[in-house]
């Protein structure tokens, strides 16, 4: 029996050849197809591909004349529940229902060209040639011209279903000890000696395709992948099997959105930054808290991107729920150690979030129903296989969970969330692409009719992308990014306000990539952001308010960025890469900067004078170089070691001295009071593939160290202060961390195994007493959790039916305690101990998740999905706080957990074809 | 305006099935410091300063520090020993010190254990008056039911029309009564029995309660210098205070806007609702320092505040005539016993005599008791009407 690989060559089908005819005598009539196809394949006649237990049983129902191969075979399974395809001596048996989707285009030819556009001939597929045990397909490239190369071969890597780029898929040579990986369009550009050379295709999510390409001349294919057969346990796909060991890149995580949506959720709602969390390096202070924190960064230091564009608060209900629909997302990639020079701007981590394309080949609309959102999606081509457009939405249907209360003051609020998002794709020649995308998002909450909090994202960026020739390449953007709050409360005629805050970040960057030849690789680029902040200002509503109106400053910076960087392959087990980005900033007028008095505590009483800058007028201005390096060092086949440094620096901040990120939380410019924040990081890694790629494993160990950190005086005022710069103190963060990986990635059962060591700590050093924490020595950073375990797992009992499980724990994270009581006036005051002394009771939770697919029915029209999960299904009561309350009875403490039992959801979801 | 913000982040906490435990984590010794409260007051007014020390979370008070040497001395460098009222309470005496506005002043310890603390300059701020204190009937929402009961709200004005800063503190007294007075007590060790008589049966008394929250208003923003409606207290319907009669002394302090981010921060890390976006809370800085020793904490804080006060009363009668009012008393019950042996156990237990049965010729046929807190109102307050009472 062959394994089984039917739908690896589907696309490889091309109709109309003709077929040598079965006299009688070798029908073999009413033997057993299983001895038929035993003779068959003893004789060298064909090669079939099927399951044995599918073909039990069945007999051949022979002819009286000579009848071809495939009539005879489909007869003999007309009463079946199976079909037949013959492609030369290749022989195709598979069931008829449930049949994969992607059938539908089995037929598809596949489609390269020759350098040469006269020579357009569809070629390709020749006899399977024999490598060591298995047969391959043999593809040919080009013709012989005499020429011996090296050639250069571009290509394209697709999604069989709607022709879509796949970005990151990658082609190997095993015996050329070399590969390319599709860039962004889904291009790829390899230089390879004449000859045929084994090839290994892999993408996430799709199945590996292996075949012999034999180059004769420069030339360009495109191949087509199809989803791997058991779609559904696509856990977590880096990229390509083997990339992992051969980039140089590490600390980068690539998942795609099926593996996201199989892993258990909260009330139902797809959470990538949730699912973030799971990976190695990555924490958060809470559940349902914003963000995510990457090898002990704070929230902020995290660059979240979304197509481009910078998004600045990436959650909905002030945390419990990510900031991106799942149906519009296609993969993320996040970045947290050797960061590439084209990335900068933010200190621990890049997180860069693709949105989906729309379908290129027809219109299909999809959607579902969670407890908390209904969500809707329609895409289709604008032109065939050119140009699409996607569009999706997804909002809170009703506030019928906090109706449903009895209390009066929760029934009387709301909560409400709702994100839409577009991406437009355009193909404006076989070079030029253009992709417009849009997001917006708004969150609602009104507190007892009363009090109400609105919180906007927008933003937008256009694209385009344009390849010169197979060795440059370009990608053009202009960004736009926009985030606002505002409050307003009218419960007090006397004290109604409404404030208001807003960011605004316009972007121009380009980034070029060029290919001397295929050791090497230059990528250079610029980027400028203007950001613009109305730090908050505060207006009296209504005719009977005493409010003053108060608006803080605007604040106006530019920083602005030029990188070069080099991939350089020094032999063909070491590769080598150094960036430099050059990074400058400058914070811009109008602004009015105080002069404190000199020896004196930073505080708004000392001010002795200050300077007015005019509009435009550069206040100061900060520059510096950030060097990235990294290597990678081949062991031998399966393992790697890497080495890597880079400095980043980071010019807003977040002001926030809560322990979770706020969506009232302001951003700042860095100014004449407050400098940029730089880290350096040194790491290194050992990975290693087992099992034949089957699975994957890590460790990489870090070192970092951070200056200018930000941190607050105690009791800071941070919204709506004026000397904002009082209030913030600063001082240097350290950390180290190991990080453990294992993954499986094929069979009925996959998922990962991920443990990381890691400390980071924070010292706070100044000339005052309330300048300094903790007597200046160094403390434990609120994100310094040392265990952090996470295991995924998802086992497929059937091709409909799976079950997913996730098993977290971690340390409790540090927290200030009250160490005694002291009287103050007639209260009772707690006296707390020196900051993050103590620590939270550690965290364990488990969830399980059982996914039921419908039937994929060819021409059904709604596809549908189950599924149901049940968060933390131990109930444990995992403290998200502590805290303390001073009563009548005294000073009482609590410990208050999120999701303090099993939270059980169903989830539909469903498509329209 | 943070509060609104906190409650709003917390809310949704709990909306999405939060749930919250009593905890008690284990911290192991507590550290040991000196505590300042007090401030010097603007006028002919007793200034008290309270001295204590820091002490363990499931304690109910921590130890006071006597026998020290208190002074204040002005910016002049005079300097005005303060008294020592009871334990750790040392009190200025008005004949010698009247604070003014404008003057400087600052605090001076010296403990019986030889160390010398010393506060930063504060200078006097001017008083503001209180220009109403008032009550109003009000049912609010609470949980699955209403709450009725008054709110005490109060308006004040600053009379230069300066951006104020104010601090308030309550004390509140009211009526209590219980339904089976006990007539004698019994001491069992002793086997005496003192009769109650007149005055001395705890039949009505008058319990005290001080302000546990830190209550502030400030004027900064505000187009006009007054304070309209702050809410000072919820006197509930569920508490007996409202049965008989009620009142409440306001005390206003004008604080300088330094003493008033004190306050604010302490008020901040008191209410912390422990929710992620609180603010990570810390040691509060006070302004009290050991001369030889500045790396020695001591909390606390000296402030020189302008004062002001005000006392209202209120009754049973203000309230609507369908309101109920819970007294305490509502499962008080009457036992009767044979013998004095039985009466004896039960008192023993921590029962109160209330009387003796007889017939109709005078015999005695038994004795009656009740629990303590329905027969000696001392329990709840004391017997003694105070002063201000009327």
């Amino acid at each position: 029996m062959r394994p089984f690989v039917l739908l690896f060559f589907l696309f490889i089908w091309i109709n109309g050849f003709s077929q040598s005819l079965i006299p009688p005598s070798e029908q073999l009539a009413d033997s057993s197809l299983e001895v038929f196809i035993a003779a068959r394949e003893a004789g060298n006649k064909e090669s079939y591909f099927y399951k044995s237990n599918w073909i039990k049983g069945l007999t051949i129902k022979g002819s009286s004349q000579s009848i071809s191969l495939e009539k005879l075979l489909q007869q003999s399974l007309q009463e079946s529940s199976l079909e037949v395809k013959v492609y030369k001596q290749a022989v195709f048996i598979y069931p008829k229902k449930p049949v994969p989707f992607s059938l539908e285009v089995s037929t598809q030819k596949q489609i390269r060209y020759s350098p040469d556009d006269q020579k357009n001939e569809p070629i390709i597929v020749s006899e399977p040639i024999k490598t060591t045990n298995r047969k391959l397909r043999l593809t040919t490239i080009g013709s012989d011209q005499g020429e011996t190369g090296p050639f250069t071969i571009e290509g394209y890597i697709r999604t069989v279903e709607d022709a879509q780029a796949i970005v990151g898929a990658s082609i190997s040579f095993p015996n050329l000890k070399s590969g390319a990986i599709t860039n962004e369009n889904g291009l790829f550009t390899v230089q390879l000696p004449k000859g045929q050379h084994r090839s290994i295709i892999e993408a996430y999510g799709k199945d590996q395709q292996e075949l012999v390409l034999d180059i004769q001349s420069d030339g360009e294919i495109e191949f087509f992948m199809v989803n791997e057969i058991r779609e559904l346990d696509a856990v977590v796909i880096e990229s390509g099997k083997t990339s992992n060991v051969q980039s140089t890149l590490m600390g980068v995580s690539r998942l795609n959105i099926q593996s996201i949506k199989q892993i258990p959720t909260i009330l139902g709602e797809v959470d990538i930054i949730k699912t973030a969390i799971l990976l190695p390096g990555v924490s958060s202070v809470g559940e349902g808290s914003s963000g995510f924190n990457v090898r002990g960064g704070t929230v902020d230091q995290n660059l979240i991107r979304l197509n481009e564009a910078p998004i600045y608060n990436p959650s909905h209900m002030f945390g419990f729920f990510s900031a991106f629909n799942p149906d519009m997302i296609d993969r993320f990639e996040l970045y947290k150690s050797g960061i590439p020079a084209q990335y900068g701007g933010r200190l621990s981590s890049v997180m860069d979030i693709g949105m989906r394309e729309g379908n290129l080949r027809k219109w299909v609309g999809s959607g579902g129903i969670s407890p908390i959102t209904l969500r809707f999606t329609a895409e289709g081509p604008l032109k065939k296989n050119r140009s699409s457009i996607l569009i999706g939405g997804r909002t809170t249907y009703s506030d019928w969970l906090l109706n449903r209360l009895e209390n009066e003051v929760l029934r009387n609020s709301e909560v409400r969330f709702s994100d839409i998002n577009a991406n437009l794709n355009l193909s404006l020649s076989k070079k030029d692409r253009l992709t417009v995308s849009l997001y917006a998002s708004r969150d609602y909450f009104l507190l007892n009719a009363d009090t109400s909090f609105t919180y906007f994202n927008t933003l937008g960026s256009i694209n385009w992308k344009h390849i010169f020739n197979s060795r440059l390449f370009q990608s053009t953007s202009v960004v736009y990014s926009g985030y606002n709050y505002s409050i307003e409360t009218r419960r007090n005629p006397e004290t109604s306000f409404e404030l208001d805050y807003q960011i605004q970040h316009y972007e121009f960057k380009s980034d070029w990539s060029y290919s001397p030849s295929s050791k090497h690789q230059i990528k250079f680029g610029m980027g400028s952001i203007l950001y613009r902040l109305s730090p908050g200002n505060i207006n009296p509503r209504g005719p009977n308010s005493l409010v003053q109106p108060l608006d803080i400053e605007q604040e106006q910076g530019l920083e602005s960025a030029v990188y070069i960087s080099e991939e350089y392959d020094l032999s063909p087990r070491i590769r080598l890469y150094g960036g430099l980005r050059w990074s400058f900033y400058q914070m811009l007028g109008s602004q009015t900067v105080y002069d404190y008095l000199e020896g004196a505590p930073l505080q708004a009483e000392n001010i002795v004078d200050s300077t007015v800058f005019g509009n435009g007028q550069l206040v100061s201005q900060y520059a510096g170089p950030e060097f990235r390096f990294s290597s990678r060092f081949i062991l031998n086949e399966n393992a790697s070691l890497k080495m890597g440094f880079h400095r980043m620096r980071q010019y807003l901040h977040v002001l926030s001295n809560t322990t979770s990120f706020a969506p009232t939380d302001t951003w700042k410019l860095t100014d004449p009071f407050i400098r940029p924040q730089i880290s350096d990081q040194v790491s290194v890694g050992y990975f290693q593939n087992f099992l034949g790629n089957a699975m994957e494993g890590s460790i990489e160990l870090y070192v970092k160290r951070v200056q200018n950190i930000l941190d607050f005086k105690g009791g800071a005022q941070l919204v709506l202060n004026p000397y904002v710069e009082t209030e913030i103190l600063s001082g240097l963060g350290r950390g180290y961390g190991a990080e453990f990986y294992l993954r499986k990635k094929k069979g009925k059962l996959n998922g990962w195994i991920s443990y990381t060591y890691s400390r980071i700590f924070t010292q706070i050093t100044g000339e005052f007493p309330e300048e300094t924490i903790n007597r200046g020595e160094w403390f434990p950073a609120t994100v310094d959790k040392p265990h952090d375990f996470s295991l995924v797992g998802t086992y497929q009992f059937s091709r409909r039916f799976s079950v997913s499980t996730n098993v977290a724990y971690s340390t409790g994270r540090p927290i200030t305690y009250p160490v005694g009581k002291y009287q103050l006036g007639s209260s009772t005051l707690l006296s707390y101990s020196l900051r993050n002394q103590f620590r939270i009771p550690d965290y364990f939770r488990w969830d399980i998740a059982i996914n039921l697919e419908g039937n994929h029915k060819l021409k059904k029209l709604v596809d549908s999905s189950w599924s149901l999960s049940v968060y933390n299904v131990l109930g444990r009561r995992n403290p998200f706080s502590i805290f303390f309350v001073s009563g009548t009875s005294g000073i009482q403490g609590y410990r208050l957990s999120i999701f303090g039992r099993p939270i059980t959801t169903l989830t539909y979801n469903f498509k329209i074809k | 305006m943070t509060k609104a913000i906190v409650y709003i982040g917390s809310l949704s906490l709990i909306f999405l099935m939060a749930c919250i435990d009593p905890f008690v984590p284990d911290v192991g010794e507590y550290e040991d410091a000196l505590t300042v409260t007090g401030s010097l007051l603007e006028g002919k007014v007793v200034s008290t300063i309270r001295l204590g020390r820091t002490f363990a979370l499931q304690e109910e008070e921590g130890p006071k520090v006597g026998n020290a040497k208190v002074e204040i001395v002005d910016d002049n460098g005079n300097r005005y020993p303060l008294r020592e009222r009871a334990e750790g309470i040392y009190v200025t005496d008005t004949t010698e010190l009247v604070p003014q506005k404008g003057s400087s002043y600052q605090l001076y310890i010296n403990t019986d254990d030889g160390n010398e603390y010393e506060s930063d300059f504060q200078e006097m701020e001017s008083s503001s008056q209180i220009d109403q204190l008032y009550a109003e009937f009000q049912e609010r929402v609470r949980g699955f039911d209403t709450l009725s009961g008054m709110q005490v709200f109060l308006d004040a004005t600053d009379v230069e029309d300066k951006a104020k800063f104010f601090r308030w503190e309550f004390e509140e007294t009211w009526h209590v009564q219980v339904p089976f007075p006990s007539r004698g007590d019994w001491d069992a060790q002793n086997n005496t029995f003192t009769y109650y008589e007149g005055d001395s049966i705890p039949v009505i008394c008058y319990a005290q309660n001080f302000s546990s929250e830190i209550l502030l208003e400030n004027t900064r923003g505000l187009s006009q210098n007054r304070v309209t409606r702050y809410p000072i207290h919820f006197v509930s319907t569920e508490t007996n205070r409202l049965w008989r009669r009620y009142s409440i002394l306001v005390k206003q302090y004008s604080v300088s806007e330094e003493t008033y981010s004190f306050w604010e921060a302490a008020e901040q890390i008191n209410e912390n609702l422990g929710t992620l976006f609180d603010p990570i809370p810390n040691q509060l800085l006070g302004n009290i320092r050991n001369i030889n020793d500045p790396d020695e904490p001591v909390l606390g804080y000296f402030s020189a505040d302008g004062y002001d006060e005000r006392r209202i009363f209120i009754d049973n009668l203000d309230l609507p005539d369908d309101i109920f009012v819970a007294n305490g008393n509502e499962f008080c019950i009457l036992d009767f016993f044979f013998t004095a042996q039985e009466l004896s156990i039960f008192v023993a237990g921590g029962g109160s005599f209330v009387g003796v049965v007889t017939d109709f010729f005078g015999n005695i046929v038994g004795y009656t008791g009740s629990i303590k807190s329905c027969a000696d109102c001392r329990t709840q307050g004391r017997l003694a009407k105070p002063d201000f009472w009327r």
